[in-house]
């Protein structure tokens, strides 16, 4: 299990698998700095919520069949507001999960398009 | 318990970082208009964009200053659309793109010459690529300027025949990073030019050297290069048996070789060539002069295990050829035997019979061909992706319905001049991935047929309907329908479309290409319905519809920004809709002839406002009537005049006079 605080205090549990989806989690991991915890001054309780909530959902081997998981990024990503969107997309890169950084640009590009 | 703070962003681009934007500018890229209304949002966003672009293809010289100065970082150049670049204008792209630039494209451009060239070249260290291609006038001080871009690694020179030997051996010793070079075509190069290249440029991956008067000398250099992967030989006649004679390579890195059209060279040349390409993957030997029996085939042996692809249009090939080149390259995906009239069911039903991993089959007019070989195929091949069987009116119907049963993957479909009916295209309509289907002349297929394609096939991009009168309007909108991806669609001579059809297509939001000569029912309204709601139209051909006039091509002038090709001969337009065709800043090609309508200075209005035209092709009494002044202009300006006479000759349609010959025959 890892732990994950943001930065307004929030503290997050979860399981390693889920974690390692962010490859900057995984660079820390191998190189063994998370024993307290890994702080991200970056990302507010908030947002690392939503992003738990994707990475959950795409761990490999669960999830469902690729349809299914289509259908899923769809409703996620379309129910929330536009400054959620950009503080995905900026948490996103930090934290290095490309698919999620795929999927939140996408959609603001479809919303200018 | 902890209130969530609402954050509250007014200006939430201005989080983001340069790359994060670049990230979502990629993804809208696909669609140029979107990008455009983009960067006009604001200053931030036109900046950003201004950064972001790195590849331009401007519509006219003249503004290349302004163009370059906004996009800093271009590095690819396309001056295709451009056909009078001056000296001036190369040395403005040096100055401020210089640094940047990795590729230009200046084969449709004329008017610059050696000094423009050399600025090009010293201020554009990292030019990677250029295509020079057609500079028919260039000469090898020209190419001894281009040796001084020192960074180049990919050079087409197609149809540069004043080249020598000379300047091809200043761009050897040059540009030592050569790996892609082009030379189709330029007659002034020979053994000596090629040998240079050889020997110099040892990165060298791609060599075309098709229609040059070298001899087999020059390729025991060539094949020594240790990168080659393509050698291009076509039309080489010099190339023969003799020069072949003492060749021994080993040439393991060989992909793909076309020796087609290459009328010296017999089996032993041939067999001289292959000897060392162990590896290789592709083989075009179309028009070969001998006959590929089982003697020719045996000179494949030593690249039957790799060999992937073979071409042999045109040639004469017996039954015992096919059956042992079936033998012995078991691992062919596509074969090609185009216009092979001598092609008979017993020699491809053995071919085929050992080929299971064929993709693509190109058996275009091989006549004698029936049902037998069809139900081959279909049996044998099942992975097959592409198969092009114009003309092989021997086949019956029936043989068809197998097709779409047994052959489920078929992305390609070419049944023009078939006796194909409904049925067959029900069956046909199972192939979920056909995107490309022609069922030109094909007399016996109605709406019906259509549907079912329309209910099966969403992903077809290209439709061709030519000739098929049995069509309605019901037909094509069971097609517009089903397939929303459609790109291209020809339904020339189908006199029963109206403009139903019309409305029902400019669902298509992609379509690119419509074609709907002879249809006497169609009106500008259609036309209409189609300029708003197609924004990527790019090429119309109209002719000899009657009822298309002005109103309907005012509505295309407003809307078709990105129009290229129209065709609007013996239709009932008249000088306003033409000119009105000036609105569209890319138009290229303007096809007007025996229009009643028009008069010489609305014609000449029409030439002059269309700043981009390359190519105007006009009926021949204008050629007396416009002022020789500005023919000489726009000649200057770029563009090529076809002056059509009808009164002499009927236009030949190539494939309507076969029909017209075949009802005269008894």
């Amino acid at each position: 299990m890892i732990v994950l605080k943001s930065s307004d205090g929030e503290t997050f549990e979860i399981e390693e698998a889920v974690a390692l989806q962010s490859q900057t989690i995984a660079h820390m991991v191998e190189d063994d700095c998370v024993e307290n915890g890994i702080p991200l001054a970056n990302v507010t309780g908030e947002i690392l919520a939503k992003i738990i909530e994707y990475c959950k959902k795409h761990v490999e081997g669960g999830g469902g069949s690729e349809e299914e998981l289509k259908i899923w990024d769809k409703e996620f990503i379309e129910n929330i507001d536009q400054s959620t969107l950009f503080n995905l997309i900026l948490a996103a890169n930090y934290l290095n999960i490309k698919t999620l950084l795929d999927l939140t640009c996408q959609r603001v590009a479809d919303m200018i398009s | 318990m902890k209130k969530t703070k609402q954050i509250h962003i007014s200006k939430p681009f201005d989080l983001l970082s340069d790359e994060l934007v670049f990230i979502i500018l990629d993804l809208i890229s696909q669609n140029p208009s979107d990008l455009k209304s983009f960067s006009l949002t604001c200053k931030w966003f036109y900046q950003a964009e201004s950064k972001h672009r790195r590849s331009l293809k401007p519509l006219r010289a003249e503004y290349l200053p302004r163009i370059l100065s906004r996009y800093r970082n271009t590095s690819d150049l396309d001056l295709t659309f451009c056909p009078r670049v001056t000296d001036y204008a190369l040395s403005v792209v040096g100055c401020i793109s210089g640094p940047t630039l990795q590729s230009v494209d200046l084969s449709r451009s004329g008017s610059f010459s050696a000094a423009g060239l050399m600025r090009l070249a010293l201020k554009c260290v990292n030019l990677v690529e250029i295509d020079l291609s057609n500079a028919t006038e260039m000469r090898d001080a020209a190419a001894a300027v281009i040796a001084e871009a020192r960074s180049l690694e990919r050079i087409k020179l197609g149809r540069c025949k004043m080249l020598t030997d000379m300047g091809i051996g200043c761009i050897a010793v040059g540009c030592r990073k050569l790996t892609m070079v082009s030379l189709k075509w330029c007659v002034g190069v020979g053994d000596l030019g090629v040998g240079l290249l050889a020997v110099k440029c040892k990165e060298i991956r791609s060599l075309d050297l098709s229609y040059l008067p070298i001899t087999g000398k020059c390729l025991h250099d060539v094949l020594k290069l240790s990168h080659l992967e393509e050698l291009l030989l076509e039309g080489c006649f010099g190339v023969d048996d003799d020069s072949l004679k003492s060749l021994r390579h080993d040439c393991k890195s060989l992909k793909k070789l076309d020796a087609s059209s290459c009328q010296n060279l017999t089996q032993r040349g041939l067999t001289s060539l292959l000897s060392g390409a162990r590896c290789l993957q592709r083989l075009d030997l179309a028009h070969c002069s001998s006959v590929i029996s089982l003697d020719f085939a045996s000179s494949l042996k030593k690249v039957s295990a790799s060999l992937q692809s073979i071409r042999l249009d045109g040639c004469s090939v017996t039954s015992d050829g096919l059956k042992a080149i079936g033998n012995m390259c078991n691992s062919l995906k596509e074969v090609s035997l185009s216009k092979c009239v001598s092609v008979t069911d017993e020699g491809l039903s053995s071919l085929v019979m050992k080929l299971k991993d064929l993709r693509k089959l190109d058996i275009t007019c091989c006549r004698k061909l029936s049902g037998v070989s069809i139900t081959q195929i279909a049996s044998s091949c099942p992975l097959l992706v592409s198969l092009k069987m114009e003309s092989c009116s021997l086949v019956s119907r029936e043989a068809f319905w197998l097709i779409g049963q047994k052959c489920r993957l078929l992305e390609e479909l070419d049944l023009t001049d078939n006796e194909i009916d409904d049925e067959g295209l029900k069956s046909i309509s199972s192939c979920h991935s056909l995107s490309s289907l022609k069922l030109g002349i094909c007399l016996n297929i109605t709406d019906k047929g259509l549907s079912y394609i329309g209910m099966g096939c969403s992903n077809l991009s290209e439709l061709d309907l030519y000739r098929s009168v049995g069509i309605t309007d019901i037909g094509i909108s069971s097609i517009a329908q089903g397939c929303a991806r459609l790109e291209t669609i020809n339904i020339s001579y189908c006199k029963d479309i109206t403009d139903k059809s019309l409305v029902s297509l400019s669902k298509c939001s992609w379509l690119q290409t419509f074609e709907s000569r002879g249809c006497p029912n169609i009106t500008s309204q259609g036309l209409a319905a189609i300029a708003v709601r197609c924004k990527r139209l790019a090429k119309l051909d109209l002719k000899k519809c009657p009822y298309i006039n002005d109103s309907g091509l005012l509505t295309l002038a407003h809307f078709s920004q990105s129009l290229k090709q129209i065709n609007l001969s013996d239709t009932a337009v008249t000088d306003v809709g033409l000119v009105s065709l000036a609105n569209i800043g890319c138009i290229q090609n303007i096809s007007v002839v025996n229009s009643s309508g028009l008069s010489p200075s609305g014609v000449a209005a029409a030439l002059l406002g269309c700043g981009g035209l390359r190519k105007a092709k006009l009926h021949a009494s204008l050629r007396s009537l416009l002022p020789p002044s500005l023919i000489h202009h726009l000649e200057a300006r770029g563009c090529a005049f076809l002056w059509k006479d009808n009164t002499l000759q009927a236009e030949l349609d190539p494939k309507y006079w076969k029909l017209q010959l075949e009802d005269n025959v008894p």
